[in-house]
This record gives C-alpha cells, sequence and structure tokens, in this order.
C-alpha cells in the first residue's frame, strides 16, 4: 500500500498526522488569503453561521447534541441540446443549487449515520440572499438532526442483535482542510454549439438505411461548498463538456447495430471544432454503411484479440473501478468491503506489468485535460495519489471517509453526484504499464500469437458498447495482416479472471478517457492484449427491416 | 381542419422574478411559518393532432400559474398548509400586489391561527360547505366516477355504471362538464378547450339533470350503451387519453342566499339536537397544486374547518379533520344550496396525466357529514428559531390566541 507512491501507507498515516499536526497547511499568508475569500463568499458565510449556531445550540431532550455536522452545496449549471436528422430537437439551459445537511450523533467509533441518518437534501436558493440561505440548511439541519436521532436509536437496537467482531470505526477522522478555489462559470454561445449539432446530423441525407442519427451536448459546469464542524471550509470549481453522436440501423438481416461516438473533456477547448465535427458525422455515416455490410462473426472464436486503448478504458472501467472502491459491507457481515475484491488485499489482480494509480491532483495529461481532477474530495478530505494496484498487486482501495477493516482513514476518494451521499469513486485512474509496445509490435504479437496456435484471424476490437460489447471490430488476418470488419459479436468471460491470467501486453499508448456523470472520473489506459479470449456469436433476436423506406431526401416541406 | 392562433406571451421573465422574489420575502416577517414558496409557472404549447381519418386539428395553449404556498407545524408535529393559486393567460390577469399582500397575510394568519387551533374530534353531524369546498367535493367525489373508463374496468368501484337514468342527487341538483365555456362570473376556467386530444370538438355534457344520471365523460373508448366520445378524451403528452373532467359545474334550484346559510346550518344543528355543525371554509384535493406528488385522485383534505355553535358563541377553528364514510353517501344529504358560484381551478392527475380542470359549485349544506382525526407525523417543530429571529426561543413561538377565534 502506498501514499504518493513512496511512503508504505502505515508508516504515511503516521507522518501524515504527525505532521499535518505541527503545520496545517501551508504557512500563514495564503491562509490570509483564503479567509479573506472565505469570507466575502456569501454562501460560506451563511453555511458558517449556520453550522455555528446548530452546533453550540442544535439539542432536543434526551438525546444527545451532534458531534458533527457538514454542509455540501452543489451549484450546478447545465446546457443540453440535441438535434435529430439536422434539426434541434431540444436545448435548455439549467441552474440548480442544491444543500446536504449532514448530522451525526454518538461519535466516531458508532454513530448515527445509516439509513435517514445519512442527511437532508434541500434546493437553496439561486439568489446569494444569505437570510434566505440560512433558512433552508435551518430546515435542513434539523430534520437531518431529528432522524439522525431516530436513525441512531433503531441503530443501536440492530447493533445489540449482531456480533461485531472485528469493530472498525463508523467515520473516520480527518484533518481539516481549508481550501479556496474559484467558481466555475458556464461561458458558451449556445447558438454556435446548435449549429454544429444540426449541421452534422443533416449528414444522415447522404444514406437513406440510416434509420436514426442525432448529436447531442451536455455541458456542466460545477460549483461546490464544504463546510464542517472540524474546521474544513472548501470551494472548488470543474466542468465537464460533452458532445455524443449516435447512429443506429440495422444490417439486411435485420440486426441492429448502433454506434455512439463522444467527446468529453474539461476544457472546452477541446471539443471538436464545428468542421472537425462535420468530418467525424461523414465518418460515422462510412463506419454505419461498412458494419451493415460487414460480415457477421464465426460462431466461435477463442484465440488473442487486442483492445484498442479506448476499448481498454471502458473494459477497465466497468471490470476494476467497481472493485477497487472501500464500500463497506452491511454491519455485521465480516467481508472487507464489497465487490469482486473484498478479499483480494495483497493478492494478484492483474498482470504483474501493471499498476494501477489514481490521482486526482493531476490537471493534464500528455496535454489533455483530466475531468477526475481535485484537490479536496467532497468530504473535505485533500487527494494525493494512491497506487491502487502495485505491480498486478492489489495493495489499496479508494476510500472516503467510511473506514474498512485495515483502512482506517480516508484516501480523498469520498465523492458525491449531486446532493446525494458521498462514497468512495476514483478521480484520474492510470493503469500503468512497465513494458509497453508500439500499435505495430502488439498487431505483430498478436499475429505470431495466431501462427502458433494455427489460428487464421486474430481479433482487434477499436470500440466497445454497453456492457462490454464489441461494436467496431476486427479480424486480422494472419497471412497477410489485413482488418475485415465483422458484426454481431460478443465476448465470453470477459471478467476479472481474464485480466489477471490471460493479459499479456499493453501498448505505449494511454489515451484519457473522461467518463460520462457525475462524479466526474477520467480512466487512462493502454491497448492491451488478451492471449485468450473468446468471441461469440451475439444471441439477439433479428428484428424485421421498416416496412417502406425512409421518406424521400429530396422532399421540401409541404405546408400542414 | 381547424387552426387557432396563439398569442405570443406577453411575460416579461425579469420583471416576474422580481415580483416572486418581493413576494417570497414578504413571508420573512413571520417566524412561524417554517417554509414557503412562490412559484410562477408559464407554459405555452401547441398540440397538433391528425389522423387517418381525416382529422387535422392544431390547438395552441397558454397558461399562467401563481402559487403561493406557505407551511407551518403544529407543536404536536401536524403540518399545516396553506396554498393560493391565481391563473391567467395575461400578466394583468394576476392580482396586484396589495391584493397579493392581503392574500398572503391572511394565509400567514390563517397558519398561526391554525397552529394552535385544537384538533378535530370525531363527528356526524350537519355540515357547510362553501362553493369552493363543494367545487373540489364534487370533482374527486362525483366527477372521477363519472369518467368513462371507469365503468368497465374489472378493477373499478363502478359505483355509477348501471345507474344510467336513474337518481344519484337530490332532485334540485344539475351536474354538467363544460369545456367550450370561458368564464363564469368572470373567473377564467382552466378545464376550457376547443377540441380534446383525440381530435373531437369539445361540448357541453349534461351528466347529471335533476338529480338523474344522463351521461359519462366519454373518450374514444365506448363503454355499454355510450358508443360514442363527448369530447372528453384528455391526456397528458405521452399518455394515452381518457375520459376527463374539463369544467364541471354543479348547478342548484334550491337556492338561498349565501349570508343566509349560515343561519340554515344553525337550524340543521339543532333541528338535530347536535352540539355544533361544521364549516368547511376551504379544502384542498388530489385536484390542488401538489402536482410533485402521485395523483390522489380521490383524497378530499379540509384545511379550513370551523365549529359553528347553536348558542351564539364565536366560531371555533379546529385542524386535522378528515373526512370519512362513503363521501358519496352524503352527496344525498344535500338540503339546499347557495345562490353563488365559486370556481376552484386546478390541475388534475390520474392515469391519463396532469390535465388542468376547474369545478364550480355553490355552497352546499349538508344534513350529515362524518369526520374523525387525522394522522398526523409526530415530528416536532423546528427546534432553533428561524434566522432572523434568533432571539425567540425556538418552537416555543408564543401562541397569540388560542382557538383562533374571528
Amino acid at each position: 500500500m502506498k501514499i504518493s507512491g513512496r511512503i508504505p501507507a502505515w508508516r504515511a498515516a503516521v507522518i501524515l498526522f504527525a505532521s499535518l499536526a505541527l503545520s496545517p497547511f501551508g504557512v500563514a499568508a495564503p491562509q490570509k488569503q483564503i479567509a479573506a475569500d472565505a469570507a466575502s463568499d456569501p454562501i460560506l458565510r451563511a453555511l458558517q453561521t449556520e453550522l455555528s449556531r446548530s452546533k453550540a445550540q442544535l439539542k432536543m431532550e434526551n438525546v444527545d447534541s451532534p458531534f458533527y455536522i457538514e454542509y455540501r452545496v452543489f451549484d450546478v449549471e447545465q446546457f443540453d441540446a440535441s438535434a435529430a436528422f439536422g434539426a434541434l430537437r431540444e436545448q435548455n439551459r439549467t441552474r440548480l443549487r442544491l444543500i446536504r445537511a449532514v448530522v451525526r450523533l454518538g461519535d466516531y467509533k458508532v454513530d448515527s449515520f445509516i439509513n435517514a441518518g445519512q442527511g437532508i437534501s434541500d434546493i437553496l436558493p439561486l439568489d446569494n440572499d444569505e437570510l434566505a440561505i440560512r433558512h433552508v440548511v435551518w430546515l435542513a439541519t434539523d430534520q437531518a438532526y431529528k432522524r439522525a436521532s431516530e436513525a441512531f436509536s433503531n441503530k443501536k437496537a440492530m447493533l445489540k442483535q449482531l456480533n461485531v467482531d472485528q469493530p472498525v470505526d463508523d467515520f473516520a477522522k480527518a484533518e481539516p482542510a481549508v481550501s479556496i478555489g474559484p467558481l466555475a462559470k458556464l461561458d458558451v454561445d449556445p447558438v454556435k454549439w446548435t449549429k454544429m449539432l444540426e449541421s452534422a446530423t443533416t449528414v444522415y441525407r447522404t444514406d437513406p438505411q440510416i434509420q436514426s442519427f442525432l448529436a447531442s451536448l451536455n455541458f456542466t459546469v460545477l460549483s461546490q461548498y464544504f463546510v464542517n464542524t472540524e474546521g474544513t471550509i472548501t470551494r472548488n470549481g470543474s466542468a465537464h463538456y460533452q458532445i455524443v453522436m449516435t447512429a443506429s440501423e440495422q444490417a439486411h438481416d435485420g440486426m441492429r447495430l448502433e454506434r455512439s461516438p463522444q467527446f468529453t473533456s474539461s476544457h472546452i477547448e477541446e471539443l471538436p471544432s464545428p468542421e472537425e465535427f462535420q468530418k467525424d458525422a461523414l465518418k460515422l455515416v462510412a463506419d454505419m454503411k461498412n458494419l451493415r455490410e460487414a460480415p457477421i462473426v464465426d460462431e466461435e472464436y477463442r484465440g488473442p484479440v487486442l483492445f484498442s486503448n479506448d476499448a481498454a478504458t471502458d473494459m477497465f472501467f466497468d471490470l476494476i473501478v467497481p472493485n477497487v472502491l472501500g464500500r463497506r459491507p452491511a454491519p455485521g457481515r465480516p467481508a472487507r468491503t464489497v465487490g469482486a475484491f473484498a478479499s483480494s488485499w495483497k493478492a494478484r489482480v492483474l498482470p504483474d506489468f501493471i499498476s494501477v494509480v489514481d490521482d486526482p491532483t493531476m490537471d493534464l495529461f500528455n496535454g489533455h485535460g483530466l475531468g477526475g481532477s481535485y484537490k479536496v474530495d467532497d468530504e473535505g478530505v485533500r487527494a494525493a495519489a494512491i497506487t491502487v494496484v502495485d505491480k498486478g498487486t492489489l495493495v489499496n482501495y479508494l476510500i472516503g471517509r467510511v473506514p474498512i477493516r485495515d483502512f482506517p482513514a480516508s484516501n480523498g476518494h469520498g465523492r458525491a453526484s449531486g446532493s446525494g451521499n458521498t462514497g468512495p469513486a476514483p478521480g484520474n485512474l492510470f493503469f500503468r504499464a512497465s513494458k509497453t509496445s508500439t500499435r505495430e509490435d502488439l498487431k505483430n504479437q498478436l499475429l505470431d500469437e495466431c501462427r502458433t496456435r494455427g489460428l487464421k484471424y486474430g481479433y482487434y476490437v477499436d470500440t466497445l458498447g454497453p456492457r462490454l460489447s464489441p461494436r467496431m471490430l476486427y479480424r486480422v488476418w494472419t497471412d497477410d495482416g489485413h482488418e475485415e470488419l465483422v458484426r454481431g459479436a460478443v465476448f465470453n468471460e470477459l471478467d476479472i479472471r481474464a485480466l489477471r491470467s490471460d493479459l499479456v501486453a499493453a501498448g505505449d499508448d494511454p489515451l484519457v478517457s473522461n467518463r460520462t456523470g457525475l462524479p466526474f472520473m477520467t480512466i487512462v489506459a493502454p491497448s492491451v492484449m488478451f492471449d485468450e479470449l473468446e468471441v461469440k456469436r451475439a444471441d439477439n433476436t433479428s428484428e424485421k427491416l421498416p416496412d417502406y423506406p425512409a421518406p424521400a431526401m429530396t422532399a421540401g416541406r409541404s405546408g400542414f | 381542419m381547424r387552426i387557432f392562433s396563439s398569442a405570443p406571451i406577453a411575460f416579461s421573465q425579469k420583471e416576474w422574478e422580481e415580483k416572486i422574489r418581493k413576494y417570497s420575502a414578504l413571508f420573512r416577517k413571520y417566524p412561524e411559518i417554517y417554509s414557503s414558496t412562490v412559484t410562477l409557472q408559464v407554459d405555452q404549447t401547441t398540440s397538433y393532432f391528425v389522423s387517418s381519418e381525416g382529422s387535422k386539428v392544431e390547438t395552441p395553449g397558454l397558461m399562467a400559474r401563481l402559487v403561493v404556498e406557505a407551511n407551518t407545524r403544529a407543536e404536536d408535529g401536524m403540518d399545516l398548509v396553506r396554498v393560493e393559486t391565481f391563473e391567467s393567460t395575461k400578466p394583468e390577469g394576476f392580482p396586484s400586489e396589495q391584493e397579493l399582500t392581503a392574500k398572503e397575510e391572511k394565509m400567514a394568519a390563517d397558519l398561526k391561527a391554525l397552529r394552535v387551533a385544537p384538533l378535530a374530534e370525531p363527528f356526524d353531524g350537519p355540515a357547510l360547505l362553501s362553493g369552493r369546498a363543494a367545487a373540489v367535493f364534487f370533482h374527486e367525489v362525483l366527477g372521477h366516477r363519472l369518467e368513462g373508463h371507469r365503468q368497465r374496468g374489472e378493477t373499478e368501484g363502478q359505483t355509477f355504471t348501471k345507474k344510467v337514468n336513474q337518481p344519484v342527487l337530490p332532485v334540485f341538483l344539475s351536474v354538467y362538464d363544460d369545456p367550450t365555456l370561458g368564464t363564469i362570473n368572470g373567473v377564467p376556467l382552466s378545464g376550457t378547450y376547443s377540441h380534446d386530444d383525440e381530435g373531437i370538438p369539445s361540448q357541453r355534457v349534461p351528466l347529471i339533470q335533476d338529480g338523474i344520471l344522463k351521461n359519462f365523460l366519454m373518450s374514444r373508448m365506448p363503454i355499454t350503451n355510450f358508443s360514442k366520445s363527448n369530447g372528453h378524451g384528455r391526456h397528458q403528452a405521452g399518455f394515452m387519453p381518457t375520459g376527463r373532467q374539463g369544467n364541471l359545474i354543479v348547478q342548484s334550484s334550491k337556492i338561498v342566499k349565501d349570508s343566509a346559510m349560515r343561519a340554515q346550518l344553525i337550524d340543521e344543528v339543532k333541528k338535530q339536537g347536535k352540539p355544533y355543525g361544521l364549516y368547511f371554509e376551504d379544502v384542498q384535493g388530489g385536484f390542488t397544486l401538489t402536482t410533485r406528488e402521485l395523483p390522489q385522485a380521490f383524497q378530499v383534505l379540509p384545511v379550513i374547518v370551523w365549529r359553528v355553535y347553536p348558542d351564539g358563541r364565536q366560531d371555533q377553528l379546529v385542524r386535522g379533520v378528515d373526512i370519512v364514510g362513503t363521501p358519496l353517501a352524503s352527496l344525498n344529504r344535500i338540503l339546499l344550496t347557495g345562490d353563488k358560484t365559486e370556481v376552484f381551478n386546478g390541475i388534475c392527475g390520474a392515469e391519463s396525466g396532469s390535465v388542468p380542470v376547474s369545478a364550480s359549485a355553490p355552497a352546499m349544506l349538508f344534513s350529515e357529514m362524518e369526520v374523525q382525526k387525522r394522522s398526523a407525523s409526530r415530528e416536532r417543530p423546528p427546534i432553533l428559531p428561524a434566522p432572523g429571529f434568533e432571539e425567540m426561543s425556538g418552537s416555543s413561538t408564543p401562541a397569540s390566541q388560542a382557538g383562533g377565534a374571528r
């Protein structure tokens, strides 16, 4: 287990606490500035006022005072638009400010944070009207306290019925953090973007076989605020810009085919220009034609499969991410965490040439914006680079302030997707290979492996769809190395066992894949090769084609 | 083919944002109003309908609604709410600032009085419903049961299915639904439309004539003996149309002046030898603006209810009243009505989604209405005083005047 890739964790924990106790976060001058920034922010002021009032006075008869209160404000501004067949379908600009108030009774060892005791969410006014904001905070705190008190007595009753043989604290201690970052603002010209969506989706006209063709965008900027009774005050802004193009059609035999290339970045300048987007749309049309004319895969294949970096990021996201999160099992359950790696601590989960590190503190990688960057997590804990898998061995879980066995402290991965509960999630998760090959080398390795095994072809998967089903999948022919697009395949047993045992090579081409949705996360991974994986024909029912053709592309608009 | 032109929206967003800020700030001076919202919703819609039978209908819709809601909680945990809604298709159709201020002050006063009002006791006796209360009562208890599709489902109560041409109401009452009507006494009606959502022209449908059941609210789904739509197939976009209400109107031929209704109630109380009668000033159904919640098709929630004593004592406000028994049975216990028709505009939620409707009725005197105590949460009022009132001692907000006498 490593923190910052250098210090063994048990030592790190000791050193961290010791050093923080001596000099909490930097020198005095920036702190003064931070205090001034915090004091000039009406939201932080309102939160602080209610926090100190509640801390000092909140008390019901026969119920303990809270030992901990936190407020998390989630100010989101979004611009969504979509166009289909060359025409705008919708555009919405929304702004919402939400608060989550958490009140904990008991102590760090056993607290009230369970079921209804996990806090109250409400809508905050958008105006920076301190009194109006405080009013909502006041009610949310009151309700959270009452719910916590009820949840706590239920929990105590439940705990009496369980044997908890290795008690883990309910709530990890954490050093207070103060960090006031700039707010995020959504500053885009909607017309430019909606025009781009409309223009790109007109290309469906070049191919009457395409049944749906749409493009949509979602721009989300977030300003988040966090204060707690331990003295943590944070504010930070982040952004997420996404454009997706989706086309679907049926092959002549009725097989449904879909593609949805997307662009996601934390920097709007990284999105394609209208000209580039138009080219991508034309490429999508060409891909769709190739796809529906492609042969169907053979019934069964067992052999080497090369995953592009794009496909690898999707695969790692689905297979690794859920299993490296330190999520506490239900009370009384003996497991360390939930997920497939619950009992894999210090065991091998990937080949020894792969290490996995989560580093939310990095903003850029090879010049690309990393969406999962943050300085302080949504539980007010400072982020640091965490080695999760060291040379194939699981050494750490990503964890927030809900401790699990052997992991008593947060490593800065308590994250929220809105005003709901926080939970462990990665920031920027890097899959790093200690031995890498060029794309050409990987292809040669694939062909060599095919020759050794007497296979006529191997597979190269370029993109994946939902549930890790291949979308752009190619046979790579052993005799001359040419690539042939195929359709209708699924992987069999693409799982954590295959990742541990059958992954044999990695490329030198790490790709930044900013994921969709909240909290913002990024996966960075290279191409990878399995020496053995099963590719088989998908068992889907095939529907008939539409009874009659699409409306004539040349027809003008007729009056109503 | 009919096309109706729609007027452009004349609401200035900026101006109205300022207005609702101001209206909402008025509640700040009341520490016992724990939460309040002022909402303006302006919808401009155009619906298009074409069918292979040749129908072509384009219908514009414009509706603006101002909703003022205020909440408090009694010491025993009962949540209390007052809602006022205003509807108009133009900005000047809404009440002026002075009128609205007066309304909000009344809401605040009502809530303050309700907080400390005694709980209702189980009661079975004479009751007077205001026109608005009677309108909601008829919408919920009668209107929904006259929806055509409810006469054929196995799971439906089918209260009226076999009652056609039989008496279901006192002989002096008639009920019709008329989506073609735009206003009553100058009040715009929410359930007005030219064509229903199946392209059928709207029409006035006599449902109950002199107490005799004549017709149902029909969509194009036929039922026994009623094979045709009467222009009441309505839906919210995305739902399948079913028979729904538009503008439900209750008419009476046994009328006394509104001012005489109270005396009539007292007479009835005396006649039955009851200690008091109940006056339902305002009720709230699934019919009101609780659009964020699930449709509660048949609920009638009285909010402002007074005990009226026969011995000249002041009326007494009570809270937590729930109407029980078979509300339907009470329809036959209507003795007479007032002379002024009141309108209740709202959004009605049911299987085919939320649709704007209205219900109109005069005040009504019932010989008998059964009520019970409403079950309520036991959560206490906020522990700390509201921000801005820190010097007060929290939940023990001084009760001004127990009983809320008026």
